[in-house]
């Protein structure tokens, strides 16, 4: 099963070119260290920090074994409230679902001449990590619609014709000046423009496409079993105008996104905006139950909000994670982005030098499970193990154990002589902390060593990025207290 | 879901496709987890402000709380909208249905004028005084995009409305059976900081939210 625009192959060129390019380096190093600071302070207003990540990791982990029922659940609700469902399963059916549902709102593509018109108006979409998954806007493209991103950093990454690199701020390896050329470069704006002033540039630009748009699409963060409502969340407004003003809506959700009850958001909304850009709260968040325009009894020219939503359905590899205990766990992913900016790795290469649309700790977790551990070999070796991601996941996730556990899947199905060896012995020390805390030891000694030695020195090149800290995160909080 | 009296056409069974990706995924889900222990779900939990929740207190805590994310208070709507021409009004029952120098209109069918006027005034039906957040519900008043479109949001928002904690918001949005068609969370204007960070105000929706408590 495919991830659009997978390269994860050539992991060790894409890093080795990340890491000459200074210039992004002091964007992401700058950014990750400014969102992870926030983060500390917003966290730190909580005294029952660790009490909610417990509540969450145990409401996902019941609800993932309990899937099936709560699929349902979720599914007859949202229909009884007018929601029509699609179940995709796979990448290319998810697809060919909503570019279907575009070509019966605005018309049959391969009608002539008069539908011209309804198709050079754009799909306006909201910042959604599963359409980035399945490749939405190319195969949209491809038939000739006109997909526009509408969160400032999406639309940004979309002028530039790049994936995003963060799941959570698209453009963070940017600078202002980079972004103000490109804007000079595509809209025609003044190369020196400020971020107030390029973001009215957006603004203004994006008014109109919203205006014209037929079909808005979004993505979900929570979808409610027991309401069938679904939660999407944002700072902007533009996920608003999304669902709001084109006459279809449609929101596309991985199968784990659910949860059993509308009172769980509670836990969920104080875990995920603190874990994501250190805010007490973002400052929309919309729960929408089906139709608005149904309730008042009227469609859409005197009502509010679009005359259809649809949900999509996307399972594209999820279900098939979900037998195994520790694999199953990385589905309570709620996509907030913070294992990315504590992330060594991440910090130095950036997000697209792993090839894929998830990048950091969880794209490396998440990749080779989706796509195959065949296409995305190097990213399970992409990380120093050192743990940071796990300490500040808000679902408690284990990213550390499942990097280990991939690995010892990438080593069984092939892989060199010498890696294979190497690590199943990397894969022995690290199961059990006293063994990973002689192996960080151990790396810091081994590590200005293994750069010069001849038979790491290939091994060493795209993986020079982690110097492994003086203390660890583990001991100098042990120290602390 | 008991609760609930539909029409017919609201009826489950509008599935758009055969069900066949449907049982598919389904029953694959079904034969991974055969054999999965279910761990237990955590009890509903209903979480409040440790301070007794005293009218004046809570509206003081909302009210420094949305300060803290740029809101803008004002004592009553004359002085909120002073300046303003044209102003987008929703269905609010609290709305005035005059203000001196400003023309009102019905904001929630015209988009036109939408996107032409000053200002959009909706009242919030529930404030949440731990974060400064209004809760606007759909199935009360037409909030959806008079709310949004205009560059300023006004919004009336009764004292006695002020609960602690997005706890109790939630129970409340929930209590006399299903939840409103659509429900907005709003603290603060629009924002945006995806360019180095940097935040700035009014990207998508409104630069500017003003509140009136009454
Ligand atoms: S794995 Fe955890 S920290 Fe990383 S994005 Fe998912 S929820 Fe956030």
């Amino acid at each position: 099963m495919g991830i659009h625009g997978l390269n994860s192959n050539q992991f060790a060129e894409m890093a080795k070119a990340a890491l000459a390019d200074e210039v992004q380096k002091g964007a992401i190093g700058k950014a990750t260290d400014l969102i992870r600071d926030r983060r500390g302070e917003a966290v730190e207003q909580l005294d029952d920090w660790d009490d909610l990540r417990e509540r969450a990791r145990a409401i996902k982990a019941h609800t993932l074994a309990k899937l099936d029922h709560y699929l349902m659940h979720f599914v007859s609700n949202a229909e009884k409230r007018g929601v029509v469902v699609h179940w995709a399963e796979d990448a290319d059916q998810a697809c060919k679902i909503i570019a279907d549902l575009i070509d019966e709102v605005c018309g049959d593509p391969n009608a002539p001449a008069d539908s011209d018109d309804l198709l050079a108006r754009p799909i306006v979409k909201a910042k959604s990590m599963v359409t980035e998954e399945i490749g939405l806007n190319h195969l949209l493209e491809g038939r000739g619609l006109r997909p526009v991103e509408t969160d400032l950093g999406e639309w940004i990454q979309q002028l530039a014709g790049e994936p995003p690199s963060h799941i959570i701020v698209p453009a963070i390896h940017k600078t202002q000046q980079q972004i103000a050329e490109l804007f000079a470069e595509q809209v025609g704006s003044d190369a020196s423009a400020s971020a107030e002033e390029l973001t009215a540039i957006a603004r203004r630009i994006l008014r109109k496409e919203f205006a014209d748009a037929a079909v808005g699409i979004s993505g979900v963060n929570f979808a409610i079993a027991e309401t069938g409502s679904f939660l999407v969340l944002e700072n902007e407004g533009n996920i608003r105008l999304t669902t709001s003003l084109p006459q279809t809506h449609i929101a596309v959700m991985g199968i784990e996104k659910l949860l059993p009850r509308l009172s769980d958001l509670d836990v969920f909304l104080r875990l995920l905006p603190r874990s994501g850009t250190g805010q007490q709260l973002t400052t929309y968040q919309s729960i929408i139950t089906g139709l608005t325009s149904k309730v008042h009894g009227e469609l859409n020219g005197g009502g509010e909000g679009p005359a259809a939503v649809h949900v999509v359905m996307v399972d594209h590899g999820r279900s098939d994670i979900l037998s195994d205990d520790l694999r199953r766990s990385s589905l309570q992913c709620i996509r907030c982005g913070a294992c990315l900016n504590v992330c060594p790795v991440y910090k130095l290469i950036g997000g697209h030098a792993y090839g894929s649309v998830y990048p950091g700790p969880i794209g490396a977790v998440l990749t080779p499970q989706i796509a195959g551990v065949e296409e995305a070999r190097p990213l399970p070796f992409a990380s120093s193990l050192c743990g940071a991601c796990k300490d500040v996941c808000p679902v408690k996730i284990d990213l550390p154990d499942l990097l280990l556990d991939l690995r010892k899947e990438a080593q069984e199905k092939g892989g060199s002589k010498i890696e294979k060896l190497g690590f199943g012995g990397w894969a022995w020390m690290m199961n059990g902390p006293w063994r990973y805390g002689l192996s960080i030891k151990l790396s810091r000694m081994i590590y200005p060593l293994g750069k010069r030695l001849s038979p790491f020195k290939k091994w060493g090149e795209g993986r020079e990025l982690p110097i492994p800290a003086k203390k660890s995160f583990r001991e100098q909080w042990k120290k602390r207290s | 879901m008991e609760k609930t009296v539909m029409n017919s056409e609201e009826k489950t069974g509008n599935s758009a496709q055969p069900d066949s990706s449907r049982d598919r995924i389904l029953q694959n889900v079904c034969r991974q987890l055969s054999g999965v222990e279910v761990p237990p779900l955590p009890e509903e939990e209903s979480r409040r402000l440790p301070q007794p929740a005293d009218v004046n207190l809570l509206a003081a805590e909302f009210q420094s709380k949305a300060e803290g994310v740029s809101v803008v208070f004002f004592d009553d709507v004359h002085s909120a909208t002073k300046g303003l021409q044209r102003v987008a009004v929703s269905n609010g029952a609290d709305l005035p249905i005059a203000i001196d120098n400003v023309e009102l209109f019905e904001g929630w069918g015209d988009r036109e004028g939408l996107l032409a006027c000053d200002a959009g005034l909706t009242t919030a039906q529930i404030g949440i005084a731990e974060s400064g957040t209004m809760a606007l519900i759909g199935d009360v008043e037409k909030h959806r995009l008079v709310s949004l479109v205009p560059p300023i949001h006004v919004a009336l928002l009764k004292r006695e409305n002020i609960v602690g904690t997005m706890s109790e918001a939630l129970s409340m949005l929930h209590q006399d059976g299903l939840p409103s068609s659509l429900i907005t969370f709003i603290t603060g204007p629009s924002r945006t900081a995806d360019i180095e960070l940097q935040l700035v105000l009014g990207v998508h929706g409104p630069r500017e939210l003003r509140v009136v408590l009454i």
